[in-house]
């Protein structure tokens, strides 16, 4: 009898906890995102499940939608002919959420702030701004004039993020003042925090969506402002989005398939399949913004020689590489992506030729060979892994003994902090900030820019860093575009890195979902304010 | 001695215990090499910024007084703060321990409730088929990988039969129960929203069975050999000449007196079943100090690295004295000195 009791008591329960249904509501988005929004202080926050937040809670002077760069919380602009006086004037009727209008004075305040803590997303403007810099000329008029002529300012705007001062400075708290360095006087307190113990959980915008539930590592909410001041865009708006956090892929493709979410983002192939021939699910590839190089240290022991690099480029074997890769990639035909405006397509870019890598080879104090080089990748991360096993496979063809160095990525970092520590070869993806090729070209092949991992190739060329630098401050953009031109000639020529790939993004959506839109901006996401669905 | 004289003795014995810890994870922690600062101010900072982020966190400070200004934190409830995300390390414990200490307790539960009658009934038919199915099973869980394990659950129970959802604690629509523990069973319950516990407890259900495989197999084997050797006791054969029943004394006596060891494999699955949660945290989304804890180790994220081995060291070792305890209320011979 108590067997018997038992049995049904637990068929029972398995029935009961196996039947109940929480039902998805209509106009809510449910995004299955794998990273964390874990600081949404426009000041300090920066990647691309961040940016995907900021963009949703607050408005920046401008907004990158699709390709392109479009003028937010702007109505016009002017700008010097030298390109150092950028003078905006403010859409009179954008309002914080809280109801107060989004003032030049409010433009300012964030750009010092931001400024002030000199945060992550600040070296955009860190060499070519100082404290007097933005201005407010009236209500609705702010001019930022700038310390030398910079032509693609208006592509870094779209990440000056507007904050209402008012609830900052509301929200201020006192800290300690940090330790004085050596030789220096101690700071005299008190010291404030600027407000960001506050923003980095709470938002203070004028974006078109407030905050719901927030729980830190898990999942986010996003409820929509009825009365958005710069109007909804597409057909429809959603009620409201919840970012999910899902780190693990299958889990994402589950989820998907399961109907527990409507998008799963950084898709790979590998779910593309399931993805496409589910009736329900689309599948959107683009290529994406992440661009690899393997960088060759331009002042190693033997990877100064620039036959040597040459050797190296040809004797990788790119098309196999590509049918490697777990993720979709697209190849690179020269130091720029094709899909960057300026992109130069007739460069005599290397190919996989063993015959041409001896050439070169003949031509370096080592004709046979006998050399030995590191490469250095991410510890266990496969698509830095299969590249060098078939670069390894090639320079043994050369002659040339290539050891496979696992390293975190802090230490990655730390190795290219100088050229003495910077590797032989380095796997590396960069990220252009903008759409422009001075985003692109600049933090890579500039020798200003040394130290960073951008630059672990410590490439310099006179002329090269002078086409840079004038492409900067030049206002025309046909004279640009030739600075450009000759710059990725002689970058191509000099061969600092092997041209790798871009990593392609791939997005699994529910047929429900409208409006999706991809943009090939750094660290950009979906637009949530564009969205809507149909029939979920 | 008073048991609760060894009580307090044992936790006094924590604050040189918790001290040795923190030296050693502090040093390792700094002597690994690379620049999480670096990382931290991000790909474009300049020398400048990257040093105004090392002086206002400390970290141009010699490592001594570094180690000193922590400690000092540490005792005024100051555990630090993450480099990345510049939240509090103690407040990102209190947020993400309770998801992971109730996915390990009911781990813990399903091993036990499962394990202890399978090692009973295999030493019980001992060599017959009972017992060949047990192992067998043991055997199973202890070998098969647990994260793929948890992938087949997931998809099996998950997306094709859809009786439970694939991933996080609750349904991403409907709102926690108000936090009194942080458990979502136990404060559903103080809140008497049954709905929300059966619907928690299907959230758990799967990610939990999934956890207790590996601490099953390990119960079920060492209850089972506790058991087989209590068996062969000359009181078992007094009690069966007497004519107990062969249940009571299964149950009775001998299963008291294997319980010993099992007690010590149960509170030792506990702490590695802590550990061993990453992988189905992160397959199931669980919002844990698993995930927490891989993402402070690969970025070198020194203070939330320290933060976690400071908890694990307390749990691990109130655990152990739980267990102490508990011997001695199942063995009243066991003296506490």
């Amino acid at each position: 009898m108590f067997k018997r009791i038992l049995l049904v008591s637990l068929v029972a329960s398995l029935m009961l906890l196996t039947s109940i249904v929480v039902t998805a509501q209509d106009d809510i988005l449910l995004y299955g995102g794998n990273q964390d929004i874990d600081n949404i202080d426009p000041a300090t926050g920066e990647n691309y499940s961040i940016n995907a937040a900021l963009r949703s809670l607050y408005d920046a002077l401008f907004l990158a939608r699709g390709s392109d760069i479009e003028p937010h919380l702007v109505e016009s602009f002017e700008v010097s002919d030298d390109a150092t006086v950028w003078t905006f004037t403010l859409h009179d009727h954008a309002v914080f959420q809280d109801g107060s209008p989004v003032t030049a004075d409010a433009v300012v305040y964030s750009f010092n702030r931001m400024m002030a803590i000199s945060g992550p997303p600040t070296w955009r403007w860190e060499t070519i701004t100082d404290e007097n810099s933005a201005q407010a000329l009236d209500e609705h008029t702010v001019q930022f004039t700038l310390t030398q002529p910079y032509a693609p300012f208006i592509g870094t705007l779209t990440q000056l993020f507007v904050v209402n001062p008012a609830i900052v400075e509301a929200n201020i708290v006192e800290i300690a003042c940090p330790e004085p360095e050596e030789g220096e006087e101690a700071i005299e307190g008190p010291c404030y925090d600027h407000g960001q113990t506050f923003l980095r959980e709470n938002a203070a915008g004028s974006g078109p969506f407030t905050q719901g539930r927030w729980e830190i590592g898990n999942i986010y909410e996003f409820i929509a402002v009825e009365d958005y001041w710069a109007g909804w865009r597409g057909e429809d708006h959603l009620d409201g989005f919840v970012w999910i956090i899902q780190r693990d892929g299958a889990t994402q493709l589950n989820s998907l398939l399961a109907g527990e979410t409507h998008i799963a983002d950084q898709a790979t192939p590998s779910k593309k399949d399931q993805i496409i021939d589910s009736p329900d699910h689309v599948w959107e590839e683009h290529p994406g913004t992440y661009v690899n190089t393997l960088k060759m240290n331009n002042l190693g022991e033997y990877t100064s020689n620039v036959n040597l690099r040459k050797a190296i480029a040809h004797a990788m074997n790119y098309e196999a590489m590509v049918q490697a890769q777990e993720e979709a990639v697209s190849l690179m035909f020269g130091p720029t992506p094709d899909y960057m405006p300026g992109y130069v397509g007739t460069l005599d870019y290397p190919t996989y030729d063993l015959d041409k890598a001896r050439e070169y080879m003949a031509m370096t104090p080592w004709p046979d060979g006998g050399i030995s080089l590191d490469y250095i990748y991410v510890t266990e991360l496969s698509h830095e892994i299969v590249p060098g096993l078939i670069l390894l496979e090639g320079l043994a063809e050369i002659g040339i003994e290539m050891n496979m160095v696992p390293m975190l990525w802090p230490d990655m970092v730390a190795s290219c902090g100088s050229p003495e520590t910077g590797p032989d070869i380095i796997n590396i993806y960069t990220v252009p900030s903008f759409l422009d090729l001075d985003a692109h070209l600049y933090n890579q092949y500039h020798s200003d820019q040394w130290g960073s991992f951008n630059s672990c190739s410590f490439y310099q060329n006179e002329r090269v860093d002078e086409l840079l630098d004038t492409a900067r401050v030049t206002g025309d953009a046909e004279m640009r575009e030739e600075m450009y031109v000759e710059a990725q000639e002689i970058i191509n020529e000099d061969q600092p890195s092997v041209w790798m790939y871009t990593l392609s993004s791939g997005t699994g959506m529910h047929k429900c979902v409208k409006g999706y839109r991809y943009s090939p901006y750094y660290q950009v996401t979906v637009l949530f304010q564009d969205l809507w669905m149909e029939d979920c | 001695m008073n048991i609760r004289f060894y009580i307090l003795r044992r936790i006094a014995l924590l604050i040189p215990t918790l001290i040795g810890l923190s030296i050693l994870t502090f040093s390792i922690a700094r002597i690994v090499p690379g620049d999480p600062v670096g990382l931290a101010a991000g790909p474009q900072a300049t020398e400048e910024i990257k040093a105004a982020l090392r002086r206002e966190l400390g970290l141009d400070q010699p490592l001594p007084i570094q180690y000193i200004n922590y400690m000092t934190g540490l005792f005024r409830g100051d555990w630090g703060e993450s480099l990345y995300t510049r939240r509090s390390v103690i407040g990102d414990l209190r947020t993400f321990w309770p998801a992971t200490l109730e996915l390990t307790t009911a781990a813990v539960i399903i091993a036990t409730v499962l394990g202890v009658p399978a090692g009973v009934i295999s030493a019980m038919y001992r060599n017959r088929l009972p017992d060949h199915v047990a192992r067998v099973l043991s055997l199973f869980f202890v070998s098969f990988p647990s994260f793929w394990l948890a992938m087949i659950f997931q998809t099996w129970f998950g997306l094709d039969l859809g009786w439970f959802p694939i991933s996080k604690r609750l349904p991403v629509l409907v709102a926690p129960p108000p936090a009194t523990t942080g458990l979502f069973l136990v404060d559903s319950l103080i809140q008497l929203d049954f709905e929300t516990f059966l619907v928690s407890f299907r959230h758990l259900f799967i990610p939990a069975l999934v956890l207790s495989f590996g601490a099953f197999a390990s119960i079920t084997r060492i209850t089972r050999a506790s058991m087989v050797e209590a068996l062969e006791k000359d009181f078992v054969r007094m009690e069966r000449a007497i004519g107990i029943p062969y249940r009571v004394i299964i149950f009775k006596y001998v299963l008291r007196n294997a319980l010993i060891a099992t007690i010590t494999v149960i509170s030792l699955n506990f702490g590695w079943l802590m550990a061993g949660a990453i992988l189905i945290e992160t397959i199931f989304d669980w919002p844990g100090l698993g995930l927490y804890a891989v993402k402070a180790s690969l970025s070198l994220d020194f203070q939330p690295i320290m933060g976690i081995a400071i908890l694990y060291g307390i749990v691990f070792s109130i655990v152990n004295i739980l267990t102490d305890v508990v011997y001695g209320i199942l063995d009243p011979r066991i003296r506490y000195g």
